[in-house]
């Protein structure tokens, strides 16, 4: 079975194809990082613009770059939430309209699930495994049992780690994407020059917050040390207390449920230092992680295609009336 | 006619005590606009308000990545916006928010000034000013209608000496 997959949820427009046979065979992302770095973020109505004007020349080249056309295609699937609901509608609605015109099957898929089962494409993963879905607006671990079945173990309760990141580096003077710019930073400074807090949570030890970490750095920023502080030094310090919270909840989770496996996904998971002491802790707790190669770590449209040819290989299937969904419908 | 009344809060466990008292008093079609800088406490006060409406607010967290989070299963519906990364108000228009905010329910809005032609003349103002690494003055500037008088009874004691 072969399916076209489109992703419009945020600033990417994204459009792949993946075979059951062949596998993945291309994979199209159109970024509108370089627009949204004018506006230190996403700004929804450009999302929606872009989306636009970028879906049809995205799919049309995931078909080329596939060598096949749309008459080859077994079906469709398309993002249905959650996320910006005027982006998600354009890739939705695209969806919908060429399933309608080629008679195929088209099935909506939901966006965190994507990104939960999206280390298949690179890796054969056992399942159960333990799942942490680390972006800009989500931070969550999951317990993955198949292909129909995760279940959320814990969230931030506050801000979400990416954009932890995005705003200590609007706090610090450096531009958009704050992740990668911090990420590069502190590759030249000391990560334990500062002890940034590390908050817990009373009573639900899998759920993070990061927002009185945003407060600690606001402040420290403001008094005499964080003044003349070398900015490496302090990027590489509030990476961190980000990066150890993450790590040591993702290996309790693995833990706690006797499940010997972590996948990593969501942009964040980009993150060199995330990536490195997740490895590292998890060998020595006899942890296997999974890293997704950064291409697929950012918003991207082969995790949709592939889940969607899972989806309709099962027999299922959307109506071309499905919704689109602003909110998440994961819930404990 | 509006009241200015000034709180102070020592701790984030205050900041949270006194958006739930808010969030108590709260009626159908109320919008309250926060303003304070990144940090100053504006998503816990938010948290508080959803607790006070009936809304676990463990479940709450920062809508900045998607601009709004609603919340249906209050005693009223909540919408938390968030306008930090609205440039104009075009983007805000586009981005749904003319359809939500004052037109059901409670809508709390973080960084108003990005949406101020959205904002209804009957509106509750709270700004945030750090005092302190902990703690926090509230300025509220709330319409004067008798709905709003058992908060002004329930926050007596965090009222600033002045």
């Amino acid at each position: 079975m072969r399916v076209l997959g489109i992703e419009s949820s945020c600033d990417e427009t994204a459009a792949a194809v993946y075979d059951s046979g062949g596998g993945l065979l291309s994979n199209v992302v159109t970024s509108q990082t370089a627009i949204h770095a004018l506006y230190g973020g996403v700004v929804p109505e450009l999302a929606s613009r872009e989306h636009i004007r970028t879906v049809w020349p995205a799919a049309e080249q995931a078909l080329a770059e596939a060598g096949c056309d749309a008459a080859s295609l077994d079906g469709i699937a398309a993002t249905a939430g959650p996320g910006l609901i005027g982006a998600v509608l354009v890739g939705l609605s695209f969806a919908r309209a060429l399933a309608y015109a080629l008679k195929k099957p088209m099935v909506g898929v939901d966006h965190l699930e994507a990104h939960i089962y999206a280390g298949f494409l690179e890796h054969d993963i056992p399942f159960p495994y333990i799942s942490l879905l680390v972006s800009g607006g989500h931070t969550s671990l999951f317990l993955v049992s198949s292909w129909d079945q995760a279940r959320c173990l814990g969230s931030t309760r506050d801000d979400a780690a990416g954009e932890a990141f995005d705003k200590a580096a609007k706090m610090m003077g450096l531009g958009y994407p704050g992740g990668a710019i911090i990420d590069r930073m502190a590759a030249d400074g000391d990560r334990a020059r500062f002890p940034f807090p590390r908050a817990r949570i009373s009573g639900a030890p899998l759920d993070f917050s990061f927002s009185g970490l945003k407060t600690a750095l606001r402040t420290f920023l403001e008094t005499p040390p964080g003044k003349i502080a070398a900015q490496a030094d302090v990027a590489a310090s509030f990476q961190e207390a980000i990066v150890d919270s993450l790590v040591k909840r993702t290996l309790a989770a693995a833990k706690a449920q006797g499940v010997p496996r972590v996948v990593l996904a969501g942009g964040v998971s980009a993150n060199s230092r995330l990536r490195d002491k997740m490895t590292s802790e998890g060998e020595k707790a006899g942890v296997r992680v999974f890293l997704p190669a950064r291409v697929f770590c950012t918003d991207n449209a082969a995790m949709v295609a592939l889940l969607g040819e899972r989806r309709l290989s099962s027999g299922a299937s959307s109506g071309l009336d499905l919704p689109a969904y602003a909110s998440s419908r994961f819930s404990r | 006619m509006t009241t200015r009344i000034l709180l102070r809060s020592g701790s984030p466990a205050d900041t949270l005590e006194i958006g739930r008292l808010l969030g108590e008093v709260l009626s159908d079609g109320d919008v309250i606009a926060l303003t304070g800088d990144l940090g100053a406490g504006k998503t816990l006060f938010c948290k508080g308000i959803a607790s006070g409406l009936g809304i676990d607010p463990a479940f709450v967290a920062s809508p900045t990545f998607t601009i709004v989070s609603e919340y249906a299963d209050g005693r009223l519906p909540f919408h938390h916006i968030d306008a930090w990364r609205l440039a104009t108000l075009d983007e805000a228009i586009s981005a749904g928010l003319e359809d939500i905010i004052g037109v059901g329910g409670v809508s709390a809005v973080e960084w108003p000034e990005n949406v101020s032609k959205l904002l209804p003349n009957r509106c509750l103002r709270v700004t945030f000013q750090h005092s302190g690494t902990e703690g926090r003055i509230l300025s509220f500037e709330l319409p004067n209608i008798p709905g709003f008088h058992p908060f002004f009874e329930n926050c007596k004691r965090y009222l600033t000496g002045g």
